[in-house]
């Protein structure tokens, strides 16, 4: 670990990791709870446009993907807010405008379809400090408004009427939650990449959803995870020299596949810390078994031996104890 | 209190077509604070829609809507109304049962402010006041359907409203819980609370309604006392009725329930 900090491009790297650990899910969250779980997608298909502009332009392509982002993510909202796309129709317009764009834009650039590889897959140890400034301040403003506002956005995301009869202006908060993943997207460009980028958004939150009950602890528990795998995977990757993105998303999806038996656990502990107030101790010890039709009256002297059992005499009948009991007789 | 002039509720010939078909064709109705108001009408006649456009959740092509005497488009006391509508994304699951109630908050909290102590007293009473206390943080999605109905209750609740609007609350819902229902409005009420419920059956709530606005095709059929719907029309009028509660009131309900049988369902 200490070798890891020595090198200033680890530690950009390792900074950059950690804020889009804590970003992508903190937003995915509200666009899983809206069913927009491939938003993020069509979005990283959007920022390569971006990029392919950047490269053509020769500026940065951090804010360049950003703006790119941003307007492809309010045009698609609004397209579906006037009822004139729906979401799946949207999403797939942002992917295949998006990427053609970008290969269109680099090609001509000069650089080509192959420059936009690192962008796709990311390329974490390229971190700039200029970037990690953008980041970070971009990062700030995503924690302060999902966080600030998880009671309207969760409201707004869970029941959009109900939410507006309550005052709230849905539309704009629609639109400020698919800014906000264009955003995130674009800025997690460099860690994970553009196609992986996504799965940072939906399987940290997936994986919350199975272990904890709630949505403010999903929204906690999801940041966790995201934190996690996403610093595990950049140290990770360091020492075993793989892809930081790639080994990002496949931590991401380990955990989320240990979700599945440890939520069947909890549940069991949870049910179990039920039960023994449901059963009646007496019937643990001797559950009360009634004999089949019973004419025969047992009595001293009837034919059957008699045994005596604590209080009382059992009577041997055919294999069976019975012991009488009010109108009839119980096995024992 | 009945000539006291304030009014809740007021939409004057309201036209809402949607997908081109006219659902509400000049539908006027208005509401007393303090009233109670029924709408009634079969399938398809426009009750659900003539709510929801009273709260801003449809357009409308004509006519207007006054809440508190103020124009829908500038309405902003949003904290004065309590919605329950019929079904609600928030049931699928993945949110506690005080989550789901504390969104009937925000009406009234400010942005990137926690809730302060007298929002928290409103979301427990709110739930306290439907019986769920004990499923305070159970995940919805495991409660039944008449307990998931009395959380999207406890929900407008909480906001403390003067005009409670409720979207068939007891469809679905089998009569003990109609009754939790009727006995809770009934306490709204008698706080001065305005209620505006679209029923499919009159049932138990019923006992509660002043007034029974019955729509049939898009077109008001019928406005005025409940009891008026059946055979023997019978006299009660205002609060008097909540007085004398519910014993009176059962044969009445079942007079409405006939008339609406024979005459409104097509």
């Amino acid at each position: 670990m200490i070798e890891i900090l020595s090198y200033p491009f680890m530690q950009r790297a390792l900074i950059a990791a950690l804020l889009t650990g804590l970003i992508a899910p903190a937003i995915g969250t509200y666009v899983v709870q809206r069913r927009l779980s491939l938003l993020g997608d069509g979005l990283g298909h959007v920022a390569l446009a971006g990029v392919g502009l950047a490269l053509l332009t020769g500026a940065a392509p951090i804010p360049v993907a950003v703006a790119a982002c941003v307007a492809g993510a309010v045009v698609v909202e609004v397209l579906r807010q006037r009822g004139k796309a729906t979401g799946d129709v949207g999403l797939a317009i942002l992917f295949y405008g998006g990427l053609a764009a970008g290969v269109f834009l680099s090609g001509i650039s000069g650089v080509g379809a192959g420059g936009l590889a690192q962008y796709l897959f990311g390329s974490l140890t390229t971190v700039t400090r200029d970037d990690l400034l953008l980041v970070g301040l971009l990062a700030i403003v995503i924690l302060v408004i999902t966080l600030g506002l998880a009671p309207q956005l969760y409201a707004v995301a869970t029941d959009e009427e109900f939410a507006r009869t309550q005052g709230l202006r849905v539309r704009l908060y629609h639109i400020a939650v698919v800014s906000l993943a264009a955003v995130t997207v674009a800025l997690a460009m460099r860690t994970v990449g553009l196609l992986l980028v996504s799965a940072l958004m939906v399987v940290p939150v997936a994986a919350a959803r199975n272990v904890v009950r709630g949505f403010t602890a999903a929204l906690g528990c999801a940041i966790a995870i995201g934190v996690t795998t996403a610093v595990g995977g950049a140290v990770g990757s360091f020492y075993i020299d793989a892809a930081p993105g790639a080994f990002i998303v496949l931590l991401a999806i380990a955990v989320f596949l240990l979700s599945w038996p440890l939520s069947y656990l909890l549940r069991r502990r949870r049910a179990a810390a039920v039960l023994p107030e449901l059963i009646d101790d007496d019937e643990l010890v001797a559950p009360h078994t009634i004999t089949e039709s019973h004419p025969h009256q047992h009595a001293p002297g009837c034919g059957h031996p008699g045994v005596q059992h604590g209080d009382h005499t059992d009577f041997i009948h055919e294999g069976h104890r019975h012991a009488a009991h009010a109108d009839h007789y119980d096995e024992h | 209190m009945l000539l006291d002039g304030s009014i809740a509720l007021a939409a004057d010939d309201l036209t809402v077509e949607l997908g081109g078909l006219p659902v509400l064709r000049g539908v006027s109705l208005s509401m007393r604070s303090g009233e109670a108001v029924a709408l009634l009408g079969g399938n398809g006649s426009g009750k659900s829609t003539l709510v929801r456009t009273v709260l801003g959740l449809l357009p409308h092509q004509r006519g207007t809507v006054r809440l508190f005497g103020q124009p829908l488009s500038s309405f902003r006391e949003w904290a004065r109304v309590g919605y329950v509508p019929q079904r609600s994304m928030a049931l699928l699951g993945g949110s506690k049962v005080k989550e789901v109630v504390a969104a009937g908050r925000l009406a009234r909290r400010r942005l990137f402010r926690p809730l302060n102590p007298s929002d928290r007293a409103a979301i427990r009473g709110a739930i306290t006041q439907v019986g769920l206390s004990e499923q305070l943080n159970a995940d919805i999605a495991t409660l039944s359907g008449g307990q998931q109905q009395r959380v999207l209750v406890a929900r407008a609740l909480a906001t403390q409203p003067e005009l409670l609007v409720l979207d068939e609350p007891t469809s679905g819902v089998d009569l003990e819980h109609q009754r939790t229902l009727t006995e809770l409005v009934s306490e709204l009420m008698s706080g001065g609370t305005s209620v505006l419920v679209v029923l499919h059956d009159v049932g138990p709530l019923g006992d509660l309604i002043d007034r029974a606005v019955v729509l049939s095709d898009g077109r008001v059929a019928h406005d005025g006392p409940l009891g008026d719907l059946g055979q023997h029309s019978r006299r009660f009028g205002g609060h008097e009725h909540l007085d004398h509660g519910r014993n009176a009131a059962d044969d009445h309900g079942e007079n409405a329930d006939s008339w609406l049988g024979g005459a409104v369902e097509p």
